[in-house]
C-alpha cells in the first residue's frame, strides 16, 4: 500500500508538473507573450517599433508582398527579386545601352533602389502576425475603448498624479520609471493625433477604417501596414501623405506593386536627372569613372528629390548650412541628421556588410551571387551579368503564403448614385458618409472621463504593460519628418523635438544592430521560383521609319522599300533576328507599307534595332487591334477617372475627325455600360484611356 | 484492479483535469477579449462643394451625373475653384512658404485643382458647349502649377476649346523642363496635322527645350524620334546641340550625341554631329 501510494504521488507529481506546464505554456501562446521586451528583434518585422504598425481588417483592399514571421530569409529573397526588376526595368532603356561609356549608372540605380527602402523601413511594408502579442497602441487609440486609449486625456492626469506624487517621499524608483514611460506614450500619442489625420485626408477612407486591437483577438494572424514612428511616412519607401496626393488619393499604398512602381519611378526621375545634369552638381565630382561619384549620386539622389522633394538639395550634404546645424535649425537640422543615417545605410551595404541583405539572402541562393555581383559592378565599375540576368527572368508574385491579397467590393467606375450627394442652390453639399463604428467606444465616449483611473475590468490584460512597451519617437531612420516641424502644437521647441530624435536614433542603431549581430547567413538556395511567364511581342515605333531589304550598315538609299507612315501610332510586327544593329522582320505584318516595285525580291524585311522594341502582351494568340478615336481624352495609367493618374492626353489633329491608335486590352464597367481602352502609344509606352458609355453618340472609339 | 490500472487511470484523471482548467482560462479568455462590436452609422455633413472638391477621391461620377440645376451649380463651382485656387498655388500662399522643401507642384491644394478640372473635362464629353463658360486664361494658368496630373487635364480641355485656345498655352509651355517639355512636345504634335502654323510653333517650343540642361535635351530628344519630322527640321534643331557637346565625353554627352545619332538614321544619315 505503502509503495503504491509511494507511486501515486510520484504519478501525480509528474503528470501535475506536465499538465501545469502545458497550462502555463499555451496559456502564453493564447493570450500572448506580453513580457516580450521592446528591443528583442525575433524577425526582421521587429526592427521597427510595434506601435509602428497597424493591423488592418478585411474591409482594406491590401495586396502584395507580405512579411511572415519565421520566413525571413524567403521574403528577403522575394524583396530583393522584385526591387531589382522593377528598377531594372525603370532604368534600362536610359542607362543599359552598350553605346554609353559604361552600365554604372544602370547598376547604381538598381542597388540604391534597394538602399532606399532599407534605410527608410528596414524593408518592412506589410507583415502578418499575432494580434495578441504585435498589435499594440496605434489601433487602440484611433477606435478607443478603454480609458487608456484615450491618451490625449488619460495620459497628462496620470502623469500629473505622478509628478504629485514625485514630491512625497513616498515616490518609487518603479514611480520614476512609469513617470518617464507615460510622457513618452503621450508624446507618441500626439504625434499621432497630429499627423495620421493627414493620412486620413489624403486617403479619403474615413477616420474609422483600423480597430482596436482587440478587434483581432480571436484570430491567430493579421495584416499590418508599417507607418513612420512619427505616423506621418506611410510604408516601405516611406511616402508622405500630404506629399504625395497623387499617391495616396489612388489607394496605392495597400499595393505593394504600385508602391514600388510609384515610389521607384520618383526616385529615378531625380537620379536621371542629377545622371545627366552631373555638372550643376559640384557634390557629385567631375570624375564618372569614380567610385566617389556613385556613391554620391546615390546619396544625392535620396537626399535631394527624394528626402527634400526638390533635386535643388541634392548636396545638402556638402552645404555648410546643413553641416553646421544644430537642433535649434529646424529643417536643416533635419536635413543633417536625415544625411547621416541615410550615409549609415550606405556603409552597410559597401563597407561594414551589415545590410539585410546580407544577413538574410541564404548563401547559395542566386539571390545572393546577384547582391554580390551588383556590388562588385558598383564598387569596381564592371558589367557582370551572370546572376543580375538569371534574377530578371523569376516570378517573384508565384503562389506563396507571402503574396497575399484581400479584395473587397467597391463601387463601379461611373456607376450612377445620385442619393448620397445633394447639392443646394448656393453650392452647398451634403454628403452620407456610411462608417463603421465600434459600439464600446461610443460607450465609452458617453461616460465621460469618469472611467479614468478606475480598473477597467479584464479588457485590461490585453494591453501591453507600459514599463516594459514603451517604445521612443522616432521616425525610423529619418529622426523625424520632411515636412517642417510644428513646435507649437507638440507643445515642445524645435530644438527639444530634435533633440529627443538625436535620443530616439542612437535607439534605432541599437536595434538594428541587435538584428544583424551575427550575420551568419542562412545555408542552402532558399526558395526556388519558378521563371516568369511573360508573352511579348514587338512594336515599331514612331513614324518615317525606314524599312530595308537588306540590314544595311551604310544607311544607302538603295536598301529602303518602304516608311511607317504618318500618323500611324505603333506598328505591331513579327521578330525573326537581329543582325548587324537591325532587327530582321517578317513581311505579313508590314506589307501595306512596302514598295514592291522597287523591292520586288524582299522576302524579310529590316529595321534599324533602336526603332524596334518589346512590348508585353495578354496571351499568345491576343494581338494589338488598331481603332480610330475621335475626340480628346485624358491618358490615365489605370481603367479609373479616381485611382488612374493622368499621365497624358490624345485625339485627332486639327483638321482631322480621328487618330489611328493602337488598342491592347479594355475593361468595361457597370455591365459593359461604361468602357476603357488601354493603348499603346507610338513610343511604346501604354495608358488607358475612357470611351464612354456603350452605344452613346459620344463614344470615342470605333473599330474598322 | 491492479495497482499498475489504478496508477494509469490517476494519470489520465490528473492530465485531463490539467487540460479541462487549461481549455476553461481559453474560453474565458476568448470571451473576454472577441468583443468587437462594429456598426455602421450614416452620417450627413454639409459642406460647400469648393471644399468638397479638395476632398481625395470626391465621388466626382455623382457630381458629374447630377441633372439639371445641380449640374449648373457643379460647373459654375469648379470653374470657380480653377479661377481661385490656382493663383493660390503659383503665388505659394496656400501652405507655410517658410518650409525650406516646399514645392508647389506637390501641394495638396492641386487635388482641388485637379477635380475640378476632371469634373469639367468628363462634363464637355457629353456636353462640349460648357466649354464656352470656361476662360481660356484661367486653363492655361494651370500649366504654372507645375502639377503634371491637373496639366494633361488641362491640356485635354484646351484642345477641346480648339486650336486658338490651345495656342496660349505654349508661352507658358516653354518654361517646361524635363518630362513635361517632352510631354508637352509630343501632344502639340499631335494636335498640329497639316496645320502650317502649330507646326512652326511645335519647332519654336523644341528649339527652346534644345537650349536647356542636359536631362531635358535628353527627353525632348526621345520625344522628338516619335514625332514627325522632316529631315531639315531635324538637322536644323540638333545642330547647336552638337556644338554644344562636340567633345565632351560625359555619360549626358555621350547619350544626347547617340540619340541624335538615331534620330539621323530615320533619315538615312550616319550623323548629323560628326
Amino acid at each position: 500500500m505503502k509503495q503504491s501510494f509511494l507511486i501515486f504521488s510520484i504519478t501525480f507529481g509528474i503528470s501535475a508538473g506536465v499538465s501545469f506546464f502545458a497550462y502555463k505554456n499555451h496559456t502564453s501562446l493564447s493570450i500572448g507573450d506580453r513580457s516580450i521586451a521592446s528591443s528583442s528583434i525575433k524577425s526582421i518585422a521587429d526592427i521597427n517599433y510595434r506601435r509602428s504598425y497597424f493591423m488592418m481588417d478585411d474591409n482594406l483592399p491590401y495586396k502584395g508582398l507580405t512579411h511572415i514571421p519565421g520566413k525571413d530569409e524567403e521574403y528577403i529573397q522575394r524583396l530583393f527579386g522584385k526591387f531589382v526588376q522593377a528598377a531594372s526595368k525603370i532604368s534600362k532603356d536610359d542607362f543599359d545601352d552598350d553605346k554609353l561609356f559604361n552600365s554604372r549608372f544602370y547598376h547604381n540605380f538598381i542597388l540604391t533602389s534597394l538602399m532606399v527602402p532599407h534605410h527608410e523601413s528596414t524593408l518592412m511594408h506589410f507583415t502578418k502576425r499575432d494580434p495578441k502579442t504585435k498589435c499594440y497602441f496605434s489601433n487602440n487609440i484611433l477606435d478607443p475603448k478603454n480609458p487608456e486609449d484615450d491618451a490625449l486625456n488619460y495620459y497628462p492626469i496620470l502623469i500629473k498624479e505622478l509628478e504629485a506624487k514625485s514630491k512625497t517621499k513616498e515616490f518609487s524608483q518603479a514611480d520614476r520609471k512609469e513617470l518617464k514611460d507615460r510622457k513618452t506614450q503621450l508624446n507618441n500619442a500626439k504625434l499621432l493625433d497630429k499627423n495620421i489625420k493627414y493620412f486620413f485626408k489624403a486617403m479619403n477612407t474615413g477616420e474609422k477604417i483600423f480597430y482596436h486591437c482587440s478587434h483581432f483577438y480571436d484570430r491567430e494572424s493579421a495584416q499590418q501596414i508599417l507607418f513612420a514612428a512619427d505616423y506621418a511616412d506611410i510604408g516601405i519607401l516611406m511616402f508622405n501623405s500630404k506629399s504625395h496626393p497623387d499617391f495616396f488619393e489612388t489607394n496605392r499604398i495597400f499595393d505593394f506593386d504600385l508602391v514600388l512602381d510609384y515610389g521607384l519611378n520618383y526616385l529615378f526621375d531625380g537620379y536621371k536627372e542629377l545622371s545627366l545634369n552631373a555638372q550643376a552638381y559640384s557634390c557629385l565630382g567631375e570624375d564618372q569613372t569614380s567610385f566617389h561619384f556613385y556613391k554620391n549620386l546615390t546619396r544625392s539622389s535620396w537626399g535631394g528629390k527624394y528626402n527634400s522633394g526638390n533635386v535643388g538639395w541634392s548636396c545638402r550634404y556638402t552645404d555648410p548650412r546643413f553641416l553646421n546645424a544644430t537642433p535649434k535649425d529646424g529643417t536643416f537640422f533635419v536635413g543633417k541628421r536625415n544625411d547621416e543615417g541615410f550615409l549609415r545605410n550606405y556603409k552597410k551595404f559597401m563597407e561594414l556588410d551589415s545590410s539585410l541583405f546580407h544577413k538574410y539572402l541564404p548563401e547559395k541562393s542566386l539571390e545572393r551571387k546577384a547582391f554580390f555581383e551588383l556590388l562588385n559592378n558598383v564598387k569596381h565599375g564592371k558589367n557582370d551579368r551572370v546572376y543580375l540576368n538569371q534574377i530578371l527572368e523569376f516570378d517573384y508574385d508565384s503562389q506563396d503564403e507571402l503574396i497575399t491579397e484581400n479584395i473587397i467590393d467597391e463601387i463601379e467606375e461611373n456607376i450612377i448614385d445620385n442619393d448620397s450627394l445633394e447639392i443646394d442652390s448656393e453650392g452647398n453639399i451634403t454628403i452620407e458618409e456610411t462608417i463603421a463604428i465600434n459600439e464600446d467606444s461610443k460607450n465609452e465616449s458617453d461616460d465621460d472621463l469618469t472611467k479614468v483611473g478606475e480598473n477597467s475590468s479584464e479588457d485590461d490584460i490585453h494591453t501591453p504593460q507600459p514599463e516594459q512597451d514603451v517604445e521612443k519617437d522616432v521616425k525610423n531612420n529619418d529622426l523625424i519628418s520632411k515636412v517642417e516641424i510644428d513646435a507649437n502644437k507638440n507643445s515642445m521647441t524645435v530644438e527639444d523635438q530634435n533633440k529627443l530624435a538625436l535620443q530616439v536614433q542612437e535607439d534605432v542603431v541599437k536595434r538594428y544592430e541587435e538584428a544583424v549581430n551575427d550575420i551568419t547567413p542562412p545555408k542552402g538556395e532558399g526558395a526556388i521560383l519558378p521563371k516568369k511567364d511573360i508573352v511579348l511581342t514587338h512594336i515599331i515605333t514612331g513614324f518615317n521609319i525606314n524599312i530595308r531589304s537588306a540590314a544595311d550598315t551604310s544607311l544607302s538609299y538603295d536598301t529602303i522599300c518602304g516608311n511607317t507612315q504618318v500618323p500611324s501610332g505603333p506598328i505591331e510586327v513579327s521578330v525573326i533576328s537581329e543582325e548587324n544593329d537591325f532587327t530582321e522582320l517578317d513581311l505579313s505584318s508590314i506589307e501595306k507599307y512596302i514598295d514592291y516595285d522597287k523591292c520586288p525580291q524582299i522576302k524579310t524585311a529590316f529595321v534599324y534595332k533602336d526603332f524596334v522594341k518589346p512590348i508585353p502582351k495578354k496571351s499568345v494568340n491576343d494581338s494589338l487591334k488598331e481603332a480610330n478615336l475621335l475626340g480628346w481624352v485624358t491618358i490615365r495609367d489605370r481603367p479609373s477617372a479616381s485611382k488612374g493618374i493622368e499621365i497624358g492626353t490624345i485625339g485627332p489633329a486639327y483638321g482631322k475627325d480621328f487618330v489611328k491608335v493602337m488598342v491592347s486590352d479594355y475593361k468595361e464597367y457597370g455591365n459593359g455600360r461604361y468602357i476603357w481602352y488601354q493603348i499603346v502609344r507610338e513610343d511604346g509606352s501604354s495608358g488607358w484611356i475612357y470611351a464612354g458609355e456603350s452605344g452613346s453618340k459620344n463614344f470615342r472609339v470605333e473599330f474598322e | 484492479m491492479n495497482k499498475k490500472n489504478i496508477v494509469t487511470i490517476l494519470f489520465f484523471i490528473v492530465v485531463v483535469v490539467g487540460f479541462f482548467i487549461k481549455d476553461h482560462d481559453v474560453v474565458k479568455d476568448s470571451i473576454s477579449t472577441n468583443d468587437s462590436k462594429i456598426k455602421t452609422k450614416i452620417v450627413k455633413k454639409k459642406m460647400p462643394l469648393e471644399d468638397y472638391l479638395g476632398q481625395e477621391k470626391a465621388k466626382l461620377d455623382q457630381l458629374i451625373n447630377k441633372e439639371g440645376e445641380e449640374k449648373v451649380v457643379v460647373i459654375k463651382k469648379s470653374i470657380a475653384v480653377l479661377k481661385k485656387d490656382v493663383d493660390c498655388i503659383i503665388e505659394e500662399t496656400c501652405t507655410n512658404k517658410e518650409n525650406k522643401f516646399y514645392d508647389k507642384s506637390l501641394d495638396p491644394a492641386n487635388r482641388k485643382v485637379k477635380n475640378a478640372l476632371k469634373i469639367l473635362d468628363h462634363i464637355s464629353e457629353s456636353e462640349p458647349e460648357i466649354l464656352e463658360q470656361i476662360n481660356d486664361e484661367s486653363i492655361v494658368k494651370v500649366f504654372e502649377t507645375g502639377h503634371r496630373p491637373s496639366m494633361f487635364l488641362a491640356s485635354t480641355i484646351l484642345l477641346k476649346k480648339g486650336k486658338s485656345s490651345f495656342i496660349k498655352s505654349f508661352e507658358s509651355a516653354k518654361s517646361f523642363d524635363g518630362k513635361t517639355a517632352s510631354s508637352f512636345i509630343r501632344i502639340v504634335d499631335q494636335a498640329k496635322g497639316d496645320d502650317f502654323e502649330m507646326r512652326g510653333q511645335r519647332n519654336d517650343l523644341l528649339k527652346s527645350y534644345l537650349s536647356k540642361d542636359a536631362y531635358t535635351v535628353d527627353e525632348v530628344l526621345n520625344a522628338m524620334n516619335s514625332i514627325e519630322l522632316n529631315q531639315d527640321e531635324a538637322y536644323s534643331l540638333v545642330s547647336s546641340v552638337c556644338s554644344k557637346y562636340k567633345g565632351q565625353e560625359s555619360l549626358a554627352a555621350v547619350k544626347i550625341k547617340n540619340k541624335i545619332s538615331l534620330l539621323a538614321r530615320k533619315f538615312s544619315q550616319l550623323d548629323y554631329c560628326n
